[in-house]
């Protein structure tokens, strides 16, 4: 038989289970990018969101170096890659198949640092 | 691209035979000419100003004058102007060193505003005008200047409207102690720009002008250089901000560089690289803002402007 206490202790620790699958099923997690443009558009508002302190004028790319200067752990070529991919599209017109998973998780994982913020 | 990639290559290769470091600063030349603008080379005496000049111009296998502005020149020193031939007996215009791809003008700070202002129309609009004759100039044409930061004797500051014509301020520094070493043992032996062989033709530059001129600036990134120009001229602590002629200047400099990169269209980042460059020297900011300390220098003011636009993303 379980003591009231070991119940009690039990209780709580399903109920921070719980608590922790809602935030990460519910708050954090959002359906993934459908595209390179949503990606990208994701990960600029995760970016703010994240680093409040950033300046208005900086563009995704220095974003991008800032963050890897912090020591934010992505795949930095994928993401590169896709970067530059964005760039032709957005400012080039240019068309063509590209990755962008790791960008919509370098996003997701912004979101989470943004809530935890410690900028 | 891949021939604009290849010319880069070499005038790098090329000019390095002579000049020690000074990457960046040829990358910026380049650029300076592909989008037909002028350079001004500023920096302290013995920085390789002129030498790095005289090499660049040698590796475009393009017809090469230089002058060396003094106070007691004359408009037509630079210029040409009409003359009596003994021979024939009539009168003819003799072309002055203007009349060439490259015009090395060596402290251009020396001459008086006379002199000066005679480069404007060459600058300007690839041509000149004396007595009523109007002569085109070749082309592709760059003027590149050097003025010494430093000394003052002597020297006539160029007024805001002949800076105005330079596309690109191209400041040189000292390099760093190791590169100091290579320039000390370069020069203790002969140095002779012989060494130097075209990196490209003529027909190849034409090429890679044209190129540049189809390489893509979208309208946000237009949107984004009429902000940037706007700011500088609301400003409070500002006298005279970007001029169109500047801005313009921008967009074709940064479609020059976005080409030496090997690329098609332009993006935010060229910009924000290319304007400390195209616009430090024509932002001239109200004297009581910098001795109060609002600002310290026009490249701290646009370092401001730059972090407060915000570009297209």
């Amino acid at each position: 038989m379980l003591s009231a206490t070991a119940l009690a202790v039990l209780d709580l620790s399903l109920f921070a289970v719980a608590v922790l699958g809602y935030l990460r099923g519910g708050l954090w997690s959002r359906p993934g990018p459908g595209s390179l443009e949503e990606a990208f558009s994701q990960l600029e508002v995760s970016i703010w969101s994240a680093f409040p302190s950033l300046p208005e004028g900086y563009t995704v790319r220095e974003a991008l170096a800032h963050l890897r200067k912090s020591g934010f752990r992505a795949d930095w070529m994928e993401i590169e890659g896709s970067l530059q991919a964005y760039e032709g599209k957005r400012f080039g017109g240019l068309a063509g198949p590209s990755k962008f998973e790791e960008v919509g998780r370098l996003a997701s994982r912004l979101r989470r640092h943004g809530y935890f913020r410690r900028d | 691209m891949d021939t604009l990639e290849e010319i880069r290559a070499r005038v790098k290769a090329e000019t390095a035979k002579v000049v020690v470091g000074r990457e960046a600063e040829v990358d910026l030349l380049l650029v300076s000419l592909l989008s037909a603008g002028h350079s001004l080379l500023e920096g302290v005496p013995g920085t390789s100003k002129t030498l790095l000049a005289k090499c660049f111009a040698r590796t475009l296998g393009l017809s090469f004058k230089r002058v060396q502005f003094t106070p007691d020149m004359l408009p037509l020193d630079v210029v040409g102007g009409f003359v009596l031939n003994m021979k024939t007996k009539e009168i003819e215009f003799r072309e002055g060193p203007v009349f060439a791809n490259v015009l090395l003008a060596d402290e251009i700070n020396r001459s008086p505003p006379k002199v000066q202002s005679a480069l404007l129309e060459a600058m300007q609009e690839v041509q000149v005008t004396v007595e009523g004759h109007t002569r085109s100039l070749p082309y592709p044409f760059m003027v590149i200047a050097t003025q010494n930061q430093v000394e003052t004797e002597g020297v006539y500051p160029l007024p805001e409207g002949q800076l105005d014509r330079f596309a690109l301020k191209i400041p040189f520094g000292y390099q760093g102690r190791e590169l100091e070493g290579s320039i000390i043992e370069r020069n203790l032996s002969d140095m002779d720009l012989d060494v130097i062989e075209p990196a490209a033709t003529e027909a190849e530059l034409r090429s890679a002008m044209e190129g540049v001129k189809k390489v893509v600036i979208s309208p946000d990134l237009i949107d984004y250089l009429a902000r940037i120009a706007e700011f500088t001229r609301q400003d409070p602590r500002v006298d005279l901000g970007a001029s169109p002629r500047a801005m313009v200047h921008l967009a074709h400099v940064s479609r020059a560089f976005a080409a030496l990169k090997g690329r098609g269209y332009v993006t935010p980042d060229d910009i924000k690289e290319m304007a400390p460059y195209v616009l430090g020297h024509r932002i001239k900011l109200k004297r009581a803002s910098v001795l109060k300390g609002e600002v310290s220098s026009s490249q701290g003011f646009l370092a401001d402007v730059l972090a407060q636009v915000k570009p297209p993303r």
